[in-house]
């Protein structure tokens, strides 16, 4: 009787050890996790922050050589309002010959 | 006494005999002069006809350069396509129709007036050839200002935010400044000739010969604007790039 009952008195101690060392587990591993989750997150601001430069740096270079390509296209369309202007300038001069022959 | 009657009777015979024998040959000279009138109006005709003919010719050939240099521009704005198009389109079927008129003419009048209608009708060379010319100009400087006035945009916003990061900008405000008032300059010519000439008729020629009077000078003072406006922005291109 007195035997059982210390083996009952045992077991119960020995199943609180263990709900302790569970509990401490898994404060353990909710810690670690949360720590984890901490240590990750500065790394993935930094690496935000790189990533907001090094766009801010590509994003003016693109704009530079978007610029220069709108440059070009000015370019082109003014030598080719040149070339029409001295035409449309040729055309109507020669019209203007035309008119002086008898009719017009 | 006898004597008198007798050689006057005599002299009488003789007048009339001479006035018999003159009247046909005055009759047929008469008749002669008349055939040959006809024949030189003929000729004037013939002459009026021939040379409508070839004015006519000339002017469709041109008309149809016209068409060719309507469809085949890439800046014409569709609008402007169409009206020029349409334009010219009636002076060949209006020319074409009145050398059919012209060819049937029996008159010296009436080609005169078909001749005249060539002319003051139509104004191919006065006016409808330098009209598309000018539009088409006018359309093509409207294009390059548009890329100017993008560009311009794209400069300001650019310099706003190199200004905020606290870099020295004013060399380029300063040249965006110019630019936008070239571009708006010539803007302003470009945009005015589109719309005074687009409307013009011949009737408004035959009113007024001077009425595209300085409009090629002034598109020329809208190109010489654009390409200062394009100096202006290859220098803010450089300054942007230079910006550190």
């Amino acid at each position: 009787m007195e035997q059982s009952s210390r083996r009952q008195a045992g077991n119960t101690v020995l199943s609180g050890i263990l709900i302790v060392l569970v509990i401490g587990a898994l404060v353990l591993v909710g810690i670690g996790i949360k720590r984890r989750h901490n240590h990750k997150a500065p790394i993935s601001k930094a690496s935000t922050t790189t990533t907001t430069s090094q766009t801010s740096t590509s994003s003016n270079s693109t704009d530079n050589q978007s610029l220069t390509n709108d440059l070009s296209g000015v370019n082109s369309s003014l030598t080719q309002n040149g070339q029409n202007l001295n035409s449309s300038n040729t055309a109507v001069n020669d019209q203007q010959q035309q008119v002086t022959v008898p009719t017009e | 006494m006898t004597h008198i009657t007798q050689r006057i009777t005599k002299l009488v015979a003789v007048a009339t005999t001479v006035i018999l024998l003159a009247i046909p040959s005055a009759a047929s000279a008469i008749a002669a002069a008349s055939t040959s009138l006809t024949a030189v109006q003929q000729q004037h005709l013939s002459n009026i006809i021939a040379r409508g003919d070839q004015e006519i010719i000339r002017r469709l050939a041109q008309l149809n350069k016209l068409s060719s240099l309507i469809t085949a521009s890439k800046h014409l704005t569709a609008g402007d396509k169409t009206t020029l198009s349409a334009e010219v389109t009636a002076e060949i079927s209006g020319l074409t129709a009145l050398k059919t008129k012209l060819d049937a003419e029996t008159t010296v009048v009436g080609a005169s007036t078909d001749a005249k209608s060539i002319v003051a009708d139509y104004r191919v060379y006065a006016l409808v050839t330098p009209k598309v010319w000018l539009i088409k100009t006018a359309d093509d400087q409207q294009t390059a200002e548009a890329k100017l006035s993008a560009l311009i945009t794209k400069f300001q916003t650019r310099i706003t935010a190199a200004k905020s990061q606290g870099k020295e900008v004013t060399a380029l405000q300063t040249a965006l400044d110019d630019m936008t008032t070239q571009v708006k300059n010539s803007q302003a010519i470009s945009s005015g000739i589109e719309t005074k000439v687009l409307p013009l008729q011949p009737t408004d020629f035959n009113s007024d010969h001077t009425i595209l009077s300085g409009d090629a000078a002034q598109l020329k003072t809208a190109h010489t604007d654009n390409e200062a406006a394009y100096t202006d922005a290859q220098t803010i291109v450089t300054g942007l790039k230079s910006l550190k």
